[in-house]
């Protein structure tokens, strides 16, 4: 096997290596309060 | 063999590799002033540190994107955010009581809240470009409000985005984490102001020694 046929194996694994995400792409929508008294409803 | 053990560290020398651990300093967080028309007196309990790895704010990734190293910090966070958070309320006209996060604390009457809390995430990643690095950082906060008579929960998360560099040393990454942080601190005085402005203040029940007072005054 060629020499330079490794580095392209190794670059190529490189790209396809998934790495798992830490932070989200994009923010997620604003929460809102909620009511959480044992014995209410939903709340807002 | 030796050819291409050479080959494979001149490509992970190449692709950028960072082996040691960055150190950011994010305490302490700036302060906010936001205007109320129903300044409040509370109880504000330590924050607690839920995060799943306390360990590290952030992951340092080589040129293929694969993590080498961790982002540390020297500082205690939810101390950080508490103190941020604090100075703010009380900047904004609040009262504010410090107290620790397992301090046995009574039911609040009237218009007194009890304000207590979790810091569940504190976490930077760089996005790996062909020829520059950008940063996505967040923070996520839950916050809970306790009133005389109810219990309100809100999830504040900010996100912050570092825009395309060349490079992304210590400075960007701590850049980066403080925004976010900073963020979700005036994110959270901003929703306790609205909350606030929403629940109606609860009547004062009058003490017992008073009624009999009363009563004894009657013919």
């Amino acid at each position: 096997m060629r020499w330079w046929l490794w580095l392209v194996l190794f670059a190529a694994l490189g790209c396809v290596h998934d790495v798992p995400r830490h932070v989200p792409d994009r923010p997620p929508p604003p929460a809102a309060w909620e009511d959480v008294t044992p014995d209410a409803g939903t709340g807002w | 063999m030796l050819r291409l053990a050479a080959l494979w560290l001149a490509g992970v020398c190449a692709s950028g590799c960072a082996f040691m651990n960055q150190s950011v300093q994010l305490a302490p967080l700036p302060s906010f002033t936001e205007r109320t028309l129903a300044p409040r007196r509370v109880v504000l309990r330590e924050l607690v540190d839920a995060r799943g790895d306390t360990s590290r704010v952030g992951v340092v990734k080589n040129g293929w994107g694969m993590e080498t190293a961790s982002v540390v910090t020297p500082d205690e966070l939810p101390g950080a955010v508490s103190d941020a958070l604090a100075d703010s309320l009380i900047a904004s006209g609040w009262t504010v009581v410090r107290a620790a996060s397992n301090a046995a604390v009574p039911v609040p009457r009237g218009e007194d809240w009890v304000l207590s809390g979790w810091l569940s995430s504190v976490m930077s990643e760089p996005i790996m470009g062909v020829w520059t690095i950008g940063l996505r950082a967040e923070a996520e906060l839950t916050l809970e409000v306790r009133t005389a008579s109810r219990l309100f929960r809100r999830t504040l998360r900010a996100f912050h985005l570092e825009p395309d560099n060349l490079v992304c040393f210590a400075g960007c990454v701590e850049e980066g984490l403080r925004a976010a942080l900073s963020q979700v601190v005036h994110d959270a005085v901003k929703a306790l102001m609205e909350l606030s402005e929403r629940v109606p203040p609860q009547s004062v029940e009058p003490a017992p020694t008073l009624l009999y007072l009363r009563l004894e005054a009657l013919p």
